[in-house]
């Protein structure tokens, strides 16, 4: 989570502030975390009250494109990541699975509807053609990893601890589903109609 | 250094390895506890990125690869070939780094590493079986594995990871 985040929040008013894993790198619960996924579902909105220090528009200005940039770094990675091929790591990697691609574009933005002060500091491919995004400090590392096309496997570690992990399903509407029209209300009466 | 066949390759010659019985040291011999194992690491984002903290190298550098590590995952001896020769001997076009484990570090994650000298490969071959790829995974088997690779990472990033003279921070670039 970038610095002072928090912080920035307009003094005066009532806010609220997304919890759980939206600073995962300081002070996050990994006990808890482990223990209920990170759905959409799961998370719970807590009231949090605004700082005055450190909260000038300025600076929330500042914080804002900082993120901004960095989201839209980790969507640049992806997009260059697309053109890799096979043995791009010079050691026999996989091409990368371009379904698993649309799957980490579509998670990327679920994650900055979800988080957009805390991007991801890295998008990672793996040779075998996997990818994740990353948190790490000296501290605490988190890992998001789409393992297959429904799911991401999230892992917790410290140091000297063992990881914890959870995963996350993904439910992401088909391109027919997304571009197919809603479908209209058709009532009783005028249906029997029709027949 | 030559070598009989039956015998593979023998050790550099050094103080280290003269305390270990040079010029009878040969790639056949079980690793010391105190030998020092190298792993390449390409020089790009997806392997390393100095502002990851105690994880610059990422846990994925040390993940099971389906065409590398069918017996076990790859490493080079340090008694045997130079970090610099492992780094040079990657073909990735912005070159590549070099990871640093001791054979120690790897007992608390209960793996051992092999002798695995192969001829087409550097000299000191070396596998640590235990990580070698397996399709089918249970989750739990699977994380399980990637415990162990975020904590080779930790160990990786800890020890120092060399850098070729002159080697760029890595960069993303477009193969």
């Amino acid at each position: 989570m970038e610095e002072g985040a928090l912080k920035t929040m307009l003094p005066n008013q009532t806010t609220w502030a997304r919890p759980a894993i939206i600073e995962p790198l300081k002070g996050f619960d990994f006990d808890r975390a482990a223990s209920a996924p990170p759905t959409i579902s799961a998370i719970v909105w807590t009231k949090a009250q605004p700082l005055q220090e450190n909260g000038s528009p300025q600076q929330q200005n500042l914080v804002g494109i900082a993120a901004s940039k960095r989201w839209n770094e980790r969507e640049k990675d992806l997009a260059k990541m697309r053109s890799f091929e096979a043995d791009w790591d010079g050691f026999a990697a996989e091409a990368p699975n371009l379904c698993l691609i649309d799957k980490a574009e579509f998670f990327l933005r679920v994650l900055r509807g979800r988080y957009p002060d805390n991007p991801p500091m890295r998008a990672v491919l793996s040779a075998d053609g996997c990818v994740a995004f990353e948190w790490a400090n000296d501290e605490k590392f988190v890992q998001a990893e789409i393992i297959d096309p429904k799911r991401v496997e999230w892992m917790f570690a410290m140091p000297g601890q063992d990881a914890q992990f959870s995963i996350e399903f993904l439910e992401v509407q088909s391109q027919e589903q997304a571009w197919q029209p809603a479908p209209t209300a058709v009532d009783e009466p005028a249906y029997a109609f029709a027949r | 250094m030559a070598a009989s066949a039956n015998r593979s390759r023998r050790a550099r010659l050094r103080i280290r390895t003269l305390v270990r019985g040079w010029p009878w040291y040969y790639e056949t011999t079980a690793l010391f506890r105190h030998e020092v194992i190298f792993r390449a690491i390409p020089n790009t984002p997806d392997y390393f990125q100095l502002d990851m903290g105690a994880w610059a190298v990422t846990p994925l550098a040390f993940k099971p690869h389906a065409k590398r590590d069918i017996d076990g995952m790859s490493f080079f001896r340090e008694d045997f070939v130079r970090c610099q020769a492992v780094a040079e001997a990657n073909k990735h076009a912005q070159k590549a780094r070099v990871a640093r484990i001791e054979v120690a570090q790897l007992k608390p994650l209960e793996l051992e590493a092999k002798p695995d000298p192969d001829v087409a490969e550097l000299p000191g071959h070396a596998i640590v079986p235990e990580m070698k790829y397996r399709k089918n995974l249970s989750d739990e088997q699977r994380q399980k594995t990637k415990d162990r690779s975020q904590k080779l990472a930790q160990f990786a990033t800890r020890n120092g990871v060399y850098s070729p003279p002159h080697l760029p921070d890595p960069v993303r670039t477009v193969e």
